[in-house]
């Protein structure tokens, strides 16, 4: 069922994350749905099963834009494993959690998809807009991974995952 | 807890193997990704687009009723016309034929509607359309509107395609300008964040300029830029866009010409792709 759940959840956060349109005021960053869900599966479950979210999410955002095959993969796989080395101390149904961590991985995520991408020559922008750029990714991380936890959660509940007054965190 | 260190070994492995594909596979892992996904992106375009749509054409219901009327009356003037237009092929291409000419190139248009904007990633200005390989797209094909050029084809799955923009700084386009026939290379300049920009990425692009034109060309505001046909990629003669501002490069030796996009790219929904008739 938790295979399941991360299907669906997957799904509709790649989807919402296309069709979403990026913001130029926010240096033409986009709302990191998928990142939101390697972080939820990397705060509330074990190294194993954070580790297939997240290489499905980044598999999913490198086939659906320019980047190069892996390259998200890889990030958002390192991301998931160093975020989960803080789940024993901290409460993933906190509204807090999400918003510090979303906008934490979202703005690493995005600086260094920037030097990868802009190492092999693939884009190259502007101080004012690559600035702008890493506002834009931290401010909607923040915005985006508590509304992806608080979603994801009540699915996990709804289909038995997890008990409604119960922690979801299962130490390893 | 074996199953556990079997799923991360696997993932492990994955991601390796993944990062070391070769191009062609990867543009193949990516365009079978890009397939999967492209039915649940119909679904959202049907109900976000379709279902606005259906609602304004109520509350419009008379003003399409006028509309339809006029459109009978277009129909049935372009019939015509392609009566005659066919007539004159037919004449052009016997003329042709005694003259010995080479045949004419045939090209094709592909009617695609735009289902997304931007990607995955934000990083490129493109578009996603609804067609792809299956409809006889092709990668680096030209994809216009009725009123000028709108991009090329990047990426090509079975049932959708990717158009990198004009306004992209990777877009590069062979352009002549036809008053003078000079020519020109047209380059994005990706998206402005001076002035005011607009919400959406794609609505705050800086103006393509047409880099490297000779100095001693007398160009003059207005001057329709059009594509040379230098390349192969694009078909000589399609429009492109007009002269907004004329500067010096960095080095003085060329003019660099800011142009004004013939086509608005605010409100694409749907454009041609171009593509070569099949016999």
């Amino acid at each position: 069922m938790t295979y399941l759940v991360m299907g669906v959840i997957l799904i509709v956060c790649t989807v919402l994350q296309i069709q979403m349109p990026g913001y130029a005021v926010l240096g033409g960053a986009k709302i990191p749905f998928l990142l939101s869900v390697c972080l939820y599966y990397s705060l509330t479950r074990e190294t194993g099963v954070m580790l297939a979210a997240a290489f499905c999410a980044g598999f999913l955002q490198d086939s659906l834009s320019e980047i190069p095959l892996g390259y998200s993969a890889f990030l958002f796989c390192l991301l998931g494993w160093a975020v989960s080395r803080f789940r024993n101390f901290v409460v993933s149904e906190s509204f807090v959690t999400p918003t510090f961590f979303g906008g934490v991985a979202s703005l690493i995520f995005t600086i260094s998809i920037y030097m990868w991408l802009a190492a092999d020559g693939l884009v190259s922008f502007g101080a004012g807009r690559l600035f702008m750029r890493f506002v834009g990714a931290g401010f909607l991380g923040m915005i985006c991974a508590p509304v992806v936890f608080f979603l994801t959660r009540k699915l996990d509940q709804l289909v038995g995952n997890v008990e409604f007054n119960e922690e979801i965190d299962v130490f390893e | 807890m074996r199953n556990n260190r079997g799923l991360i070994s696997f993932v492990l492995v994955a991601v390796v193997v993944l990062l070391n594909l070769p191009l062609p596979v990867s543009m193949r892992v990516k365009s079978s990704a890009r397939d999967s996904v492209a039915g649940y992106q119909n679904v959202w375009h049907l109900l976000v687009n379709d279902l606005s749509r259906t609602f304004s054409a109520f509350a419009g219901a008379k003003k399409h009723i006028n509309q339809k009327d006029e459109l009978f009356q277009q129909v049935a003037n372009l019939e015509f016309r392609i009566v005659q237009l066919e007539r004159f092929e037919e004449q052009n291409a016997e003329l042709r034929k005694q003259l010995d000419f080479r045949k004419a190139s045939k090209l094709e248009l592909v009617l695609c509607e735009v289902v997304s904007r931007g990607g995955a990633g934000g990083w490129w200005q493109t578009i996603t359309l609804n067609k792809g390989s299956e409809d006889g797209i092709e990668q680096n094909r030209a994809v216009v509107t009725r009123v000028g050029l709108v991009g090329t084809t990047i990426n090509v799955a079975k049932n959708s395609s990717e158009v990198l923009l004009l306004y992209d700084s990777n877009c590069q386009v062979a352009c002549r300008f036809s008053r003078t026939g000079s020519l020109g290379i047209l380059r994005g300049a990706g998206m402005t964040l001076r002035g005011n920009p607009e919400m959406e990425m794609l609505l705050s692009a800086n103006s393509p300029v047409v880099n490297y034109v000779r100095r001693d060309q007398q160009l003059i505001d207005g001057d329709e830029v059009v594509t040379s046909g230098l390349g192969g990629v694009y078909p000589p003669g399609l429009l492109v866009g007009s002269m907004k501002k004329l500067s010096l490069d960095a080095k003085e030796l060329y003019y660099c010409v800011e142009i004004d996009p013939a086509e608005d790219m605010r409100e694409l929904q749907y454009v041609f792709v171009v593509k070569e008739k099949s016999k």
